[in-house]
């Protein structure tokens, strides 16, 4: 039957009459099989069904009693449809899929209803794909992560205890591991809890359809929105558009944190470890590693005895706690974990504090060490007749050969690394001068200065740097470098040659890295100044032309 | 303290109890026991029975047998087992407690 217009339908907007007839009289139906039922539906109807029975499958889950309670339940709508037909519904609309929702309870209202059995806060949070991290406390030897991980990856978690089992004995960064999973990872303790560690399977098939379940909750919020009164009034319609845009943005927001927390894992494990390599370098375990050189500077700054070097825990600490939690954030970003611990958040704020607390006070400590300087100086006046004082290197001070075993990769301002037997060493590296002697007599001057706790102590280190030259007649041999102890207190050592003018020098190519700062009237560089002769005149060092003789080194 | 909350609080606890208990008479499919629980006013949305029912027979309390029916898809038929009525036994006694608590706390003066 056409429907007939009265005149006093007038006047009406034909626009909108026209949608409510394509709405109302034209629809596409879809046939469906409904827990082995046929029905027709209407298109919307069924967008709004299949939106609804999704959302009650993510509610429960997806494992074996999960799929049985939604089996049940699609029977249970299925015989509510089945009754409207028989009672001359022709075509399910979507008034009678409203009707059922209301009958069987959106998925808010059944837990509303259900027994506290799901997460004790009462909020659940679904996961793309249905699956996330937890531990396992059902299946655990330790903290259940690697059950957990397990779930995860569908792995069997004994191949996972084995992994890690051999990654400790290989170098023990899996222990770190366990412990930051153990930490950040939560325990599956709700029923929906360990329904979410056993959930669907990750993988492209999974994500693209929880995907697909996004988009559709998008189309019908949109559609929602077209359809709703504030779409024709244009107002407070930007609530709608609002939440339409919250979902894409939370597609778009699950995939950044995954691109963002990869990074910062990475990022924050590979510091770590360096961290943890550079602190406890004479530990084995790192050791081991190419890039990292196998030297600490921070053996060097104790007094002997005093081998549990605080300063390295409060470091360890100071640094490593802000990168542990840059790993946290990391993991948490990738497997999507909400946890708001704060239980956790205190205790590494505690142990960052107490780091700091421990730099302070030992830093305090050992500052105190280097805090007066002192210089011990020797002057060293010969008489000589010889109109030439010939200058060279003073080699192996009788033992030990050390520039033979520098680490040339290892240079400080005043010392080098050296490794003898095993261990490290510093080495000194003097500094030479020569300068104008205001009198006719040449003077050698030793200064040897070095910092410690007071006066006397930083006095005594420098009695006790090893540098000493040796003089025969009108030849000088000075050692280019010496032994450092082992308490580093920046001792540095040097010796200044004054010669009175008229006299000659001449400086031997092995005292090439010791020259310092010399003047000359050629100005030329220090390096460049040996195998030379020079003569001391009023205006400073003249380079005089002269065969070059073999000098030999004194030996004690 | 929501009254509602409270309420439904109260409803949750009993819920299993009133589940056996309508099964105890006879073997029922999940409409009809959808149909005692709506008109005793226990719950307000079906979907709440489902994961229950699913739970008690997984436990051991119920157990269910397909039945055909004249129309539509075969039904399944709850029924308590052993152990339900065991159970059953347990609760009955517990809620006797209750209610001669609850009693006694009502007539004190």
């Amino acid at each position: 039957m056409i429907r007939g217009i009265s005149p006093t339908d007038f006047p009406i907007n034909i626009e909108q009459e026209k949608t409510k007839i394509n709405n109302k009289y034209m629809k596409k139906t879809l046939t469906i099989n409904l827990s082995g039922s046929v029905f027709h539906i209407d298109d919307d109807a069924y967008e709004r069904l299949y939106t609804y029975l999704n959302k009650i499958t993510r509610h429960f889950g997806s494992d074996q009693d999960a799929k049985e309670i939604v089996e049940d339940i699609e029977a249970r709508i299925s015989e509510i449809f089945a009754e409207k037909i028989k009672n001359g519904v022709e075509v399910i609309n979507i008034s009678h899929v409203e009707e059922v929702i209301v009958i069987m309870g959106t998925p808010e209202a059944i837990s509303n209803e259900e027994e506290e059995k799901a997460s004790p806060t009462g909020k659940k949070y679904y996961r793309m794909g249905g699956r996330r991290l937890y531990r396992d406390p059902e299946d655990k030897i330790l903290g259940g992560v690697c059950s957990g991980l397990g779930s995860y990856f569908s792995i069997d978690p004994v191949i996972i205890r084995i992994f890690f089992v051999l990654l400790f004995f290989a170098g023990g960064s899996s222990f770190l591991a366990y412990l930051i999973l153990w930490i950040v990872v939560p325990k599956a303790n709700s029923t929906a809890q360990r329904l979410e560690m056993k959930g669907e399977e990750v993988n492209i098939d999974s994500i693209s359809k929880s995907i697909k379940e996004e988009m559709q909750d998008v189309k019908e919020n949109f559609r929602n929105y077209r359809t709703s009164p504030t779409y024709a009034h244009g107002r407070n319609g930007i609530n709608e558009v609002g939440n339409t845009l919250v979902q894409v943005l939370k597609i778009l927001g699950t995939i950044l944190l995954v691109i963002i927390g990869i990074p910062f894992l990475i990022v924050g494990a590979v510091a770590l470890i360096v961290l943890f390599a550079l602190l406890f370098a004479s530990s084995h375990i790192f050791g081991a590693l190419p890039f990292v050189h196998g030297f600490n500077f921070m053996d060097f700054l104790y007094t002997p005895g005093s081998t549990l070097s605080w300063i390295t825990i409060g470091l360890a600490l100071v640094i490593g706690i802000p990168l542990v939690l840059l790993i946290l954030a990391g993991i948490k970003m990738i497997f999507r974990i909400k946890t708001n611990n704060h239980i956790m958040g205190s205790v590494f704020g505690g142990l960052f504090l107490i780091g700091i607390f421990i730099l302070l006070f030992s830093g305090g400590t050992t500052l105190g060490e280097f805090s007066k300087q002192t210089t011990v100086t020797n002057h060293d006046k010969i008489t000589t007749s010889a109109d030439t004082i010939f200058l060279c290197a003073k080699k192996g001070q009788g033992e030990l050969d050390l520039e033979s075993i520098v680490d040339p990769d290892l240079n400080f301002n005043h010392f080098k690394v050296g490794n003898l037997d095993g261990k490290d060493i510093l080495i000194g590296i003097p500094e030479l001068r020569i300068e104008r002697a205001d009198d006719s007599e040449i003077e050698l001057i030793t200064n040897k200065t070095s910092r410690g706790m007071n006066i006397p102590s930083a006095r005594t280190n420098a009695e006790n740097i090893q540098f000493n030259y040796l003089r025969k007649d009108s030849l000088i041999s000075i050692p280019t470098s010496y032994q450092l102890p082992k308490v580093w207190r920046n001792q540095r050592a040097n010796l200044k040659i004054k010669i009175p003018v008229g006299k000659t020098i001449y400086l031997d190519n092995s005292l090439k890295s010791i020259l310092t700062d010399v003047k000359n009237t050629t100005d030329m560089y220090d390096e460049d100044m040996v195998n030379k002769y020079w003569t001391m005149k009023p205006e400073g060092l003249v380079l005089v032309n002269r065969a070059i003789p073999n000098v030999k080194p004194l030996k004690k | 303290m929501n009254i509602d909350n409270s309420k439904a609080q109260m409803r949750k606890g009993i819920l299993e109890y009133c589940i056996l208990l309508i099964l105890s008479k006879k073997p029922l499919y999940a409409s009809d026991i959808i149909g005692e629980l709506k008109d005793a006013q226990m719950i307000v949305v079906e979907g709440t029975l489902y994961p229950l029912l699913t739970r008690l027979k997984n436990d051991g309390y119920l157990s269910y047998r397909w039945e055909e029916s004249l129309q539509g898809p075969p039904r399944k038929y709850y029924e308590l087992s052993e152990a339900g009525e065991k159970f059953l036994a347990e609760l009955e006694i517990s809620w006797s407690e209750l209610v001669i608590a609850i009693q006694q706390l009502r007539t004190r003066v």
